[in-house]
């Protein structure tokens, strides 16, 4: 049916990322180049009584030693500008820059900050949302501490509740987690390179959103700055304000001193600066009939928003759709809120408020099913959406097939479930106990409701039948180059060996907004298709003309041009060459903007998102119940993709989003005491290994979507946000205790409680 | 940043030449403590000028089987005493131990001296060699000393190392007759790891009565050092009127009464007890199966 797509074609930058010809943004080097340091907060809450520079200004080699002073706009952000490029007089949080110097070395930039005075007052902070919401605000300018407030109503609860027969009440908690990208934040900022103002490169998953602040900050025309992008070492969602924050800098100080400028974090930096996982606290009130029908749900979800607003408010909103689960419930009233505090801000990962969620709803789904007597397959199977359900927020489900039985069923039989499940709920003895656990979800795919949905292509047909393209949205290590140029593959019935994707450049690749909620394949694979359907419209037409042929409705296949019928016209590369000395337009920009939804703030209803991908994830586990010891033996995930464009690639989404999930779930937290980060390198701040790893059964079920480039949806995010649901159900049967609280580590296991070490003060 | 130079030492003799002739030194071998300590700036890791580097001394890396003991050179490598047949064969509990230590890499560079001298609360090779009573030999210009591994250890991160010394050997006395060993451990992950808590356990069964029992738990107390008051619990006693359990708890009580109630003792008391436990019953199994 396909030749190119659906097929596990290798990776384009695979050669040279193995080879290690790959160039990241720390190892660009350029003539003159100067480095950058930044002096950070010595505490979380302070107020700035004076810097003094002139020492760090007069060690030979220093060329700029720059403040909030010398920044022309000092605030940033994608959605609310609080964001400080460095601190002016306040100190939100530990990570805030308050000083940088640009020197000839590493070695001198590091002395000129040890030489930097700063007096602080400290001010006492707020580290918990819950105080945050009645305190006074911490930013003097804002009303209160609430970032938003999200709320979603259906129906009417409390009608629902008094028709329940079983009703259920539990509080669920996040904990912070950090993105652990390979690759800390690196940038290279070049003044006035062709014609430009200034110039990143750099380690940039959003090459507009940081082209934005840096614009903003130099309060210069956005066409004055080109931000590059290079091979980037992952993001998650983690290289947007942070590495906006940083390239402003950099900015900074290569305009002052005339002079290129790398600046590139040490992971002790970049833990406590970037932006983290949201910890939310979570209520939920669920009421049921006693054959196990939902009647009737009510959650509350809190989110520590940290120092600044960066994606809290629509991380929030996402939460808010989606807090339900896939279930369908007559009556929902959700608030989803985000509040300031002192604690390190937090933003975009992988997932965007749907794992603390899952982790609640799906808790809450086994607790309920425990206490009706039922199964937590029998419980999901009664209540999940289907085709023509109707959602929390009101959206009927008729444009797509809503294949949840489909992808739990098939996780189920693939790892065996029903049958472990009966075997595990046998009394166990022993040390080790086994349990067998399940997460399901839905999720909207792309932006939905937040912002604009649109995206761009370029792609250009060369006169040797080569093409090239290039696209507003980046590659962040997903397979963005390979899925894209897979997809012109297919349309323009070439070999992919023929076809180049540039990066990401903000002075030549239509504005695309952001690489991010799973959207590449989706909306900018739209947007290729249509560049590459333009471009073959184009030849087409040139070469029916040339032939003399009635249609111009030519087939395009195996690096050659066929008439309807079935005749051998012209090679591409023939075709090419023609076309472009006859004077052929052979650059096409391909645009599309997503279908329309909406979303009503006051109302708490509405289309929020104009698909839904659905996902199953079931975890067998092992528990020591003398150490607290957790091992994940097996995990079969099933994701809905709609249409895979590379199965392989897909696979290795499916086992990096549950290795992530797995660390969320039992071992990551970013430990912060009143505000100080305690564990700030992967000594301290532990993560999986590949002996952590368990046997993954990944099962890709392909229910295509109208509105997807043949078919295809998202998988990015799917596959990280069920797995600490999946393997707390399996704990909770395993151990017959429930825990309510991330992450299920040693003591939390063997306890049923976290035990606080109470350090990180420096 | 610290600010160091750095030597590197041709021989044995030329090492023992600058640390006798320089203050402020600090040898470095595989660097797998030192160089995290210099990174974090550590107090540790603070206050030295020199940093001389012994990695490259041959003659320090070797595992020898002698009349009664095994040597194992300060340099040997956590991955040769997982390798060597020497100590698979005499010491099995000393291989499961550096089998466990970090990744293979760390493994690779680490070495068995600097996890002696490191002296880390957490470090694995010191129950197992403490419970197997080793030695360990210091060399200065002028001479050689030879004492007792728990003696040479003085705190955490502390060890009764005089400046001019460079650690050369360990010497692991061999195990007579009807004698057990098991190694325990408990970690965050499965590799990459520090140990939570691990715990070396020696003992000899004979007709079916435990004798000379070494109870050797780590990351339990400021340093690792024998539960003498679990070891008499169980010394001289039958293995079928021991209750492994018991045991467990009472080793719980000599590590609270020890260290007093701190952070993390809810969590230590009972998987302290649960290793103990562990180690007792596979250790009576192995007896049984050897009759």
């Amino acid at each position: 049916m396909f030749s190119t797509v659906n097929k596990p074609a290798e990776r384009v930058d695979a050669y040279e990322k193995v080879t290690g010809r790959a160039k990241y943004g720390a190892d660009l080097q350029f003539a003159g180049m100067l480095y950058g340091k930044v002096l950070r907060a010595k505490h979380p809450s302070a107020r700035i009584k004076s810097i003094n520079v002139e020492k760090a200004r007069a060690i030979p080699g220093v060329w700029a030693v720059m403040t909030a002073q010398d920044v022309p706009c000092n605030e940033i952000g994608v959605i609310i500008q609080d964001q400080q490029v460095l601190a002016k007089e306040r100190i939100y949080y530990i990570g805030d820059g308050v000083a940088m110097v640009a020197a000839e070395s590493l070695e001198i930039a590091s002395k000129a900050l040890e030489a930097i005075e700063v007096e602080y007052e400290e001010i006492e902070g707020i580290f918990d949302p819950l105080l945050s919401k009645n305190s006074d605000p911490i930013q003097p300018e804002r009303a209160s501490n609430e970032v938003v407030h999200h709320k979603l109503r259906k129906g009417n609860v409390e009608e629902g509740f008094a028709g329940s027969d079983v009703i259920i009440e539990r509080e669920y908690e996040t904990q912070f987690v950090e993105h652990s990208y390979i690759e800390p934040e690196a940038v290279v900022a070049v003044p006035h390179e062709n014609g430009s103002l200034v110039t990143v490169y750099g380690s940039v998953q959003n090459v507009f959103a940081t082209r934005d602040a840096v614009a903003r900050c130099l309060k210069a025309d956005l066409s004055k700055v080109r931000v590059v992008q290079n091979h980037i070492g992952g993001s998650f969602g983690g290289k947007d304000e942070v590495v906006s924050a940083m390239a402003c800098r950099a900015a900074l100080l290569a305009l002052k001193t005339s002079r290129p400028l790398k600046m590139v974090n040490t992971r002790e930096e970049s833990i406590l600066e970037s932006y983290k996982r949201h910890p939310y606290k979570m209520k939920y009130k669920v009421g049921a009939t006693k054959d196990g029908k939902l009647v009737a749900m009510e959650i509350e979800a809190i989110a520590d928003g940290g120092a600044y607003a960066c994606q809290t408010p629509f991380v929030t909103w996402r939460s808010v759709v989606q807090a339900t689960g896939p279930y369908e419930v007559p009556n929902v009233k959700t608030d989803t809120y985000g509040y300031y505090t002192n604690n390190v801000y937090t933003g975009a990962m992988r997932g965007y408020g749907s794992p603390q969620v899952i982790f609640a709803n799906e808790s809450l789904m086994d607790e309920l099913a425990q206490e009706l007597g039922i199964t937590p397959f029998e419980i999901r199977l009664k209540n999940i959406l289907k085709n023509g359900s109707v959602t929390a927020s009101g959206q009927k489900l008729d444009r797509h097939e809503v294949s949840l039985a489909e992808v739990l069923k098939k996780a189920a039989e693939a790892i065996g479930y029903e049958e472990k499940y009966r075997e595990y709920s046998k009394p166990q003895r022993g040390d080790k106990r086994r349990g067998i656990g399940m997460a399901i979800s839905f999720r909207g795919c792309s932006l939905g409701a937040e912002a604009v949905d649109g995206a761009g292509t370029v792609l250009s047909i060369q006169k040797d039948g080569s093409v090239y393209l290039y696209s507003g949205l980046a590659e962040n290590g997903q397979g963005l180059k390979t899925a894209f140029c897979q997809i012109a593959a297919e349309e323009l019935g070439i070999e992919m060996k023929h076809i180049t994707f540039l990066e990401a450049n903000t002075l030549i690749s239509p504005d695309s907004g952001s690489t991010v909620a799973s959207r590449s394949t989706l909306v900018g694979g739209n947007s290729v298709m249509r560049a590459a359907e333009s471009a073959k419209r184009a030849l087409s037409r040139f070469l029916a003309k040339e032939f003399g042929l009635p249609s111009s409705d030519l087939v395009f296949k195996e690096n050659w041009i066929y008439t309807p019928d079935g005749k051998k016209l012209i090679s591409f590369a023939e075709a090419a060459n023609k076309a472009f000395w006859a004077g052929v337009q052979l650059s096409h920009v391909g645009w599309y903007v997503a279908p329309s939804i909406h979303w009503d703030e006051e109302e708490g209803r509405g289309n929020p998102y104009f698909t839904y991908v659905y996902g199953c994830q079931i975890a067998e586990v092992e528990v020591d119940m003398g150490t607290g010891e957790v091992t994940v033996l097996n995990m079969a995930a099933a994701h809905d993709v709609g249409r895979a464009i590379n199965p392989e690639m897909l696979k290795g989404q499916i086992y990096g989003g549950v290795m992530m999930g797995l660390g969320y779930g039992i071992m990551e937290e970013v430990e912060t005491d009143e505000g100080y980060i305690a564990n700030t390198n992967f000594d301290e701040y532990i993560i999986p290994t590949s002996k952590d790893m368990p046997n993954i059964i990944p099962i890709i079920v392909e229910n295509p979507d109208p509105d997807g480039p043949f078919g295809a949806k998202s998988i990015g995010e799917p596959t990280l946000e069920l797995g600490a649901a999946a393997i707390a159900n399996a704990i909770a049967q395993a151990t017959g205790r429930r825990i309510r609280s991330l992450p299920l580590n040693l003591e939390r296991v063997l306890l049923g409680h976290p035990l606080r070490k109470g350090r990180g003060k420096k | 940043m610290i600010d160091y130079e750095f030597f590197k030492a041709p021989s044995l003799k030329e090492a023992l030449e600058f640390l006798g002739s320089h203050e402020g030194v600090k040898a470095i071998a595989g660097g797998t403590d030192l160089l995290v300590d210099i990174r974090k700036e550590n107090a540790r890791a603070k206050g030295f000028k020199y940093l001389l580097d012994i990695s490259g001394l041959k003659e320090l890396k070797f595992i020898e089987e002698r009349k009664d003991c095994v040597a194992i050179g300060a340099l040997s490598t956590h991955t040769m005493l997982v390798e060597s047949l020497v100590i698979n064969k005499h010491f099995p509990l000393l291989a499961s131990a550096a089998k466990t230590i970090g990744s293979t890499q760390i493994r690779n560079r680490g070495t068995v001296g600097g996890n002696i001298n490191n002296a880390s609360p957490a470090a694995d090779l010191l129950p197992p060699l403490i419970a197997l009573k080793a030695h360990v030999k210091l060399r200065t210009l002028n001479g050689e000393r030879k004492l007792p591994l728990d003696e040479f250890l003085a705190g955490p991160y502390r060890t009764n190392r005089q400046s001019d010394e460079i650690m050369t050997e360990v010497c692991v006395p061999l195990l007579g007759e009807g004698y057990f060993t098991n190694f325990q451990k408990i970690g965050r992950r499965k590799a990459m790891n520090i140990a939570r808590l691990n715990l070396a356990v020696v003992l000899g069964i004979k007709d079916d009565t435990v004798f000379d029992p070494r109870i050797v738990p780590g990351a339990a107390t400021a340093y690792p050092i024998r539960f003498g008051k679990t070891e008499e619990a169980i010394s001289g006693k039958r293995i079928g009127d021991i209750d492994p359990a018991e045991i467990g708890e009472r080793a719980s009580e000599e590590m609270i009464s020890t260290t007093g109630i701190r952070w993390s003792t809810p969590y230590k008391r009972i998987a302290l007890a649960s290793l103990v436990k562990r180690a007792l019953e596979t250790i009576f199994r192995e007896a049984k199966a050897d009759e």
